[in-house]
């Protein structure tokens, strides 16, 4: 009886315990592939999509442009996708997604405050302008574009919300046509408003090959199938000065990257690698040397390991880094 | 003839006067060098110093108002945290959008964005490529 207990007890313990993270492996250089593309240089995170092609919001003049770039790997010749609309030409970017398709979705807000998710054809060219009913004065923080149509966006309100809002996490999901599909409440936590700006913000999502949506939160993963149910939450641990700033699933494997910011502000990462069926950390990796300074990788599979982005002799080159 | 060069020269003085004017973002750029790796030449990061023309530290109008803005160049090859992402867009370009980065100014106080800025031996490679990509993606889009 006593022992039955016990062991009842332990289990319920250690269900849903993050993990304390295992020994650091340092990544390498395994193989390079040169794109056809000229260096440029992009913000926040790649994306990719299912066949592992690259996509960049990268720095065309002015971080309000948006200009998202697709390094094609089976053609290596680039496409861009860009606002030519009059109307949209004074939109503000807030974010880019990337189905699993290849489908590229950009989140913008128009000078009257509305928001507006544009959806893209594989050739770069505006196909969709879809008004998505969500309250002004929101940062956001996530947005995520289903091959279905359908769109989930988590946010927090801005200082200049009414008071009982500001800081307050935000987190909905819409329908293709942009009408509200459900609200999440209380799966989102508050921000400290003062602190907020001062570090790299936890936060990223990904669609997983499952179709399931995988949103990164401070210590948890949460897992949400594209009907908007909750259907898994996987804890983890991390380092608190880092920040846990991108995601990325592929087959049994998710990979989370932390962020360091140091004294000159410059940034480098190291990933944690749970598997997806234990809910256990698979590694812990830092990039080696030879990987040159403060590199971040672009982009993560289950095969070829971590990605990162480099540039030499006037063009891209993309440097796999299995894992060990 | 006279009148010709006279006027092109006017002309010139103007542009340089007005370009002068409104590219003040600070009392001084500061540019800090540094080396960025085997696979890059350098890094240049500029940043406003002080108070200029047109701005005070946190209240000028947003866009010319740039004190303590960061920027990392594009020819550079640094992952950098922009502190927050103010842009400082060209004064023409400011002006037609004032609207825009007002609202942008309001909407994305509190994102941190990591920007991985790339190197190459030539800093326009890239615009000009764009350019050029852009205007061959739309006319084959038509």
């Amino acid at each position: 009886m006593w022992i039955a207990s016990f062991v009842m007890f332990a289990l319920l313990a250690g269900y849903g315990a993050a993990e304390t993270l295992p020994t650091a492996r340092v990544l390498q250089v395994g193989s390079t592939t040169s794109m056809e593309a000229p260096p440029f240089s992009f913000y926040g995170s790649a994306q990719s999509d299912k066949e592992g092609n690259l996509f960049f919001h990268i720095s065309a003049g002015s971080y309000r442009k948006p200009v998202v770039l697709e390094l094609n790997r089976s053609s290596g010749d680039p496409t861009l996708f860009s606002l030519d609309d009059e109307e949209l030409q004074t939109a503000v970017f807030h974010e880019f997604s990337v189905a699993p398709s290849g489908q590229v979705s950009i989140l913008c807000q128009k000078m009257d405050g509305k928001f507006y998710a544009l959806r893209f054809s594989s050739k770069g060219s505006l196909q969709e302008k879809i008004h998505l009913d969500m309250p002004d004065n929101l940062s956001i923080e996530s947005f995520v574009a289903f091959d279905s149509g359908t769109f989930l966006v988590s946010a927090f309100y801005l200082p200049s919300a009414s008071p009982e809002l500001r800081g307050k996490g935000f987190m909905v999901q819409f329908d293709e046509s942009g009408a509200l599909r459900r609200r999440f409440n209380g799966e989102v936590g508050s921000v400290d408003l003062k602190s907020v700006s001062k570090r790299i913000n936890d936060g990223g999502a990904t669609i997983g090959p499952d179709g399931n949506v995988y949103l990164l939160q401070t210590n948890q993963v949460l897992v949400i199938s594209e009907g908007g149910k909750i259907l898994r939450r996987i804890k983890y641990q991390k380092p608190a000065a880092l920040s846990a700033a991108k995601i990325a699933v592929s087959q049994n494997l998710l990979s989370i990257w932390l962020l360091k910011v140091g004294e000159k502000k410059n940034v480098t990462a190291e990933y944690l690698v749970i598997d997806l069926l234990t809910g256990k950390p698979f590694g812990y990796y830092v990039p080696g040397n030879d990987l040159g300074i403060a590199p971040v990788a672009v982009s993560f599979t289950s095969h070829e390991g971590f990605t990162f982005f480099d540039t030499q002799n006037g063009h891209v080159d993309l440097i796999s880094a299995p894992l060990q | 003839m006279y009148k010709k060069l006279f006027g092109a020269l006017f002309g010139a003085f103007v542009i340089w006067c007005s370009t002068l004017a409104f590219s003040q973002c600070g009392a001084m750029i500061k540019q800090t060098t540094q080396n960025c790796g085997v696979h890059c030449g350098s890094v240049v990061m500029q940043s406003c110093q002080g108070v200029g023309t047109l701005c005070e530290d946190g209240t000028g109008e947003f866009g010319f108002g740039c004190c303590g803005l960061q920027l990392i160049e594009p020819g550079s090859c640094q992952s950098a945290r922009t502190g927050q992402p103010q842009e400082l867009p060209p004064s023409r370009e400011f002006l037609a959008l004032k609207d825009a980065l007002a609202l942008r100014k309001r909407t994305l106080p509190a994102q941190n964005q990591l920007m991985i800025a790339s190197c190459g031996p030539n800093k326009n490679a890239f615009s000009e490529w764009l350019e050029a990509k852009l205007k061959k993606q739309r006319a084959a889009n038509q």
